[in-house]
């Protein structure tokens, strides 16, 4: 194993992540509202296509072994790599930013209830700015150690919340339309657009041996759908439908009932740390890209003064507008559709550039 | 640069932006709301740190306040406190008959608003005594809470309630309970539980109709309907469209009869309800879970509803040898 390459279990460990995002940006609630309990079944389905989409994501990492920036400018004349590089800052920045903003408010409102917007929004932005300085290594193995973490902290409240849970609050089950199950199963599918897309961002060169670079993330892959099918299972279950559909954040709300031995109590805030890591590499990732992309344009590299002018314009754009659900499910769509013509153009270019 | 930025962020991630001192909070133990006059009234039983020789010493405050809105209410209580409200640890919630009957659905909304709140506090109805009076009597929440589980656990004569289950019960189909409490001669009296039907209070059930209720709920853990004590029960419920089978596995003192005596008291229970259309049971929730189709086509499904009991009785263990001793001289 060489210790300056991305293993695979690290490059599976970043696509758990990556994908758990969808409680955070999406949440439960959205799908909660439109299929009621059938939303678990949306989970699974949802899930299916998701699988789809990682082989062949997976597969696409695997044949285009350069990073999506270093595909551009060896593909690409420079037309269609300024036109394309355009569309994928424009999609990314937008997501990235709706996942930053997501994050402070959830901070804000949930974890530290009586700091400012603009002091969380500085510090998290200090320190993601700085994990970034240091390279995709750094990030990947970030995410191997927290992910341990990650599934402590889902056994810890799943045990928790055991004795809370009511089975007969899941039925009925099928009661809604077809139209409606596909359609939130689609928002499930939709929110694992850009953080696949996002995983482009790694150069193969950047990785060890790829032999085990499919069976891995895609076994990852299937946890965190796993995850999130209990994970709402057992908030449908402790909560009833009715309310799970008022609360943004229905998990934050039934961290607040564990309680071991009457000893330990108010762990909410330690548990809403996983809520904030499957935001946080979305993040990372998002300005990784972005800062790779800037600096492709730029004949003298200047990562640091544009990293922190992305720092600044998240910052700014943050404090003065508030992002929509919509507008990130329809980036995911617009994403989806460019990445497909994306490849199609990688299949006709076909190196002719270089 | 870097070393710049990294400064910039320990300054700024510290956590010592806002920080309040335990001494500066005033924890609320116990919330009461009342309405009057088309006000809110809002008493709150407060333990106020106050540092005194470097160390905390718990005092408890009332605090009153009326406003038109229960947040304003809630404002009006700083300008007789000069510590932060902290509403985190709140441990009991006293509602009085007015408050529920005028804007049960407005209070709920209050506590489904405020972040602060955990919402798994327990939560009472006050009757026939002033809610200042008895706010002022500044009674531990913890006391009443113990005086409800305990009397629930040994008697089955009431049942706590916390807000979250009172929400989803209110959610499903806008008919909940509360545990009753009254003051009388420097104590406290726990008198039942009442019904709330659409967010207003119907009426109070006797102690028998509870203990026949958390019978019927399987909250049941152990009482006496004379001449019968129940040690241990536990209740099945089914459903098959519109009839609705409860099997009673129960341990009581003495088997005889147990039965015959118990069944007409616990049908005409359910058929008392029934006639006044009001689904003490959320029974209609059940065949909504269990035959949703069924649910669907049926409409009026309450009065439509068939009982049906079965029993398997147990009877205790005796040790006694022989007879009593008064009986054998």
């Amino acid at each position: 194993m060489k210790l300056d390459k991305i293993t695979s279990y690290q490059y599976a460990t970043l696509t758990f992540f990556l994908l758990n995002s969808f409680s955070m940006n999406v949440g439960y609630y959205t799908l909660t509202n439109q299929c009621g309990n059938d939303s678990i079944f949306s989970i699974l389905l949802g899930g299916i296509f998701i699988l789809i989409l990682a082989s062949f994501i997976f597969y696409l990492h695997h044949k285009y072994p350069e990073g999506i920036v270093q595909m551009m400018q060896k593909k690409f004349p420079i037309f269609p790599k300024v036109v394309f590089s355009f569309f994928f800052f424009l999609l990314i920045g937008i997501s990235s930013i709706y996942s930053f903003s997501i994050l402070i408010s959830f901070l804000h409102y949930y974890v530290l209830k009586e700091v400012g917007l603009l002091v969380i929004s500085v510090s998290l932005m200090i320190t993601i700015l700085y994990i970034v300085t240091k390279g995709i290594k750094t990030i990947s193995k970030i995410s191997e150690i927290f992910f341990y973490f990650s599934i402590f902290i889902f056994l810890f409240g799943s045990i928790g919340l055991m004795k809370y849970m009511n089975l007969s609050n899941l039925k009925p089950l099928l009661t809604t339309t077809v139209r409606k199950s596909l359609s939130s199963s689609l928002i499930y599918f939709l929110s694992s657009m850009i953080p696949f897309f996002l995983l482009f961002s790694i150069p193969k060169k950047e990785m060890e041996n790829t032999k085990h670079f499919k069976k891995l993330p895609y076994l990852l892959t299937l946890l965190s759908i796993l995850f999130t099918f209990i994970q709402l299972m057992i908030i449908i279950s402790v909560l009833g439908i009715h309310l799970t559909n008022i609360y943004q954040h229905p998990d934050m709300i039934i961290y607040k009932k564990i309680s071991f031995l009457n000893i330990l109590e108010r762990v909410e805030v330690f548990l809403a740390f996983n809520n904030i890591l499957n935001s946080l590499f979305v993040i990372i990732l998002g300005i990784y890209l972005l800062n790779q992309m800037i600096n492709s344009f730029l004949k003298k590299k200047k990562e640091h003064i544009s990293l922190a002018l992305i720092g600044l314009i998240f910052i700014i754009v943050t404090t003065l507008f508030t992002f929509p659900l919509d507008l990130y499910l329809m980036t995911s769509i617009a994403l989806f559709l460019l990445f497909g013509i994306f490849i199609l153009c990688c299949l006709k270019y076909k190196d002719n550039h270089s | 640069m870097k070393k710049w930025i990294f400064i910039l962020g320990i300054l700024l991630s510290t956590g010592c932006t806002s920080y309040t001192e335990l001494n500066e909070l005033s924890i609320v133990n116990t919330l009461g709301i009342d309405y009057q006059e088309n006000q809110y009234q809002l008493v709150i039983n407060v333990m106020d740190g106050s540092l005194d020789d470097g160390k905390i010493e718990e005092n408890f405050t009332t605090y009153t306040s009326q406003a038109s809105t229960l947040e304003e209410a809630f404002q009006m209580i700083y300008l007789k406190s000069n510590k932060r409200i902290y509403l985190s640890h709140i441990d009991l919630l006293i509602l009085t008959e007015e408050a529920i009957n005028h804007h049960l659905s407005n209070i709920i909304n209050n506590f489904l608003q405020n972040n602060e709140y955990r919402n798994n506090f327990n939560v009472i109805l006050l009757k026939e005594i002033p809610l200042e009076t008895f706010m002022k009597e500044q009674i531990e929440a913890e006391q009443i809470n113990h005086l409800l589980n305990t009397n629930y656990k040994e008697t089955a004569m009431s049942k706590p309630q916390d807000l979250e289950t009172m929400m989803q019960e209110l959610f499903i189909d806008q008919n909940t309970f509360l545990p009753t409490i009254t003051y009388e001669n420097q104590e406290i009296l726990l008198r039942g539980i009442t019904l709330i039907k659409n967010y207003q209070v119907l009426e109070e059930l006797s102690t028998e109709d509870t203990i026949l209720w958390n019978l019927l709920k399987n909250t049941l853990q152990k009482t006496t309907i004379s001449p019968y004590t129940i040690f241990e029960n536990q209740t099945l419920l089914t459903t098959k469209k519109n009839e609705i089978y409860f099997h009673f596995l129960t341990t009581v003192n003495q088997k005889e009869n147990f039965e015959q005596s118990i069944k007409p008291k616990l049908l005409s229970f359910l058929t008392k309800f029934q006639t006044k259309d009001y689904d003490i049971l959320k029974l209609t929730q059940k065949i909504y879970q269990n035959d949703y189709r069924y649910y669907q086509k049926t409409p009026n499904l309450l009065s439509k509803l068939n009982f049906h009991f079965s029993f398997e009785t147990k009877e205790k263990e005796n040790y006694l040898q022989g007879e009593l001793f008064h009986e054998t001289r």
